[in-house]
């Protein structure tokens, strides 16, 4: 079990860990469907297809029939009110030979909910014996390498994200301040008691 | 922000994508905010999403890019948590 945080709160890196494809640092990942998306108890419940290509060497593909475009399933459940984001993963292909089950949880940390945690665990089934030992160090290896990454992808969005709220509230308060200067110069205007009948548009 | 998004499988299925992942990523922001009335929320895009599903489980189906059955995991995945919950109204877990 590997654990990793984030010095952002909860709904910060979960926002970003939603939609944290693309990413530069996952390259590999070239497509994405939902094929299951439901709200249940106040929980979303998802389940996602996702498509990655590698370069892998021909004489892998001869020995097990994997090609280098890799399908994996992704379970995911988002609990706001328990403040829990859960991802389960697992290779589609190549399944006769090895079975990668991951798991991802994001939970704000308890000493300090500004900051979030996240565990990853995975659990490696391999039933080529010849190749067992060998395929297990280099698994082991793309995994810890992988897991870096994709901490560092979510890392990404996030700043990606921040710029962009950045942005629209720089925006928004641009516009609160047009829509204030008016009201003001209406008021100045008037003789009549100040009342404001015009609602702002909601700075959401 | 529009310019980074991740594409469908299949392309047939892009567009339909594009249009639901804009929803439920909109709702996706207000849902997980802390005073969220998360109990009594619909899926406000579950619509567009009836349609973009058709369309990739057809292809899903047709093209068979891996031989897993996803109704398999799902079961395996949901017995899991079930087991998981009957441990802990055990006591055991």
């Amino acid at each position: 079990m590997n654990e990793r945080f984030f010095s952002h709160n909860w709904e910060t890196v979960v926002n970003a860990a939603w939609q944290k494809y693309p990413n530069p640092m996952n390259g590999a990942v070239t497509g994405i469907d939902v094929v299951r998306q439901q709200l249940d108890k106040g929980q979303i419940l998802s389940e996602r297809v996702i498509q990655s290509k590698f370069h892998i060497p021909s004489w892998a593909t001869t020995l097990t029939g994997f090609s280098g475009t890799q399908y994996s399933h992704e379970f995911t459940t988002i609990d706001p009110q328990k403040k829990e984001m859960s991802l389960t993963t697992r290779n589609l292909n190549g399944n006769s030979f090895l079975r990668v089950d991951e798991k991802l949880v994001y939970k704000p940390l308890p000493e300090d909910p500004s900051k979030t945690i996240l565990t990853q665990e995975a659990i490696v089934a391999i039933t080529l014996p010849a190749f067992t030992e060998y395929c297990e160090k280099t698994f082991l290896n793309v995994y810890s390498t992988n897991a870096t990454k994709g901490r560092r992808g979510v890392e990404w969005v996030i700043d990606h994200l921040k710029k962009a709220s950045e942005d629209l509230q720089n925006k928004v308060s641009s516009e609160v301040n047009e829509l204030s200067e008016k009201v003001r110069s209406a008021f100045n205007s008037s003789t009549a008691a100040p009342q404001c009948n015009a609602q702002p548009a909601t700075t959401r | 922000m529009e310019d980074r998004r991740m594409p469908s499988i299949f392309p047939e299925c892009d567009a339909l994508k594009q249009n639901y992942d804009k929803c439920f990523t909109e709702f996706f922001q207000k849902f997980i905010a802390p005073n969220y009335r998360h109990r009594y929320a619909d899926n406000p895009c579950e619509r567009l999403h009836e349609a973009y599903k058709d369309c990739v489980e057809q292809r899903l189906k047709e093209k068979r890019p891996f031989e897993i059955d996803l109704n398999e995991i799902r079961k395996e995945y949901l017995n899991s948590e079930e087991d998981k919950l009957k441990g802990k109204q055990e006591g055991t877990a």
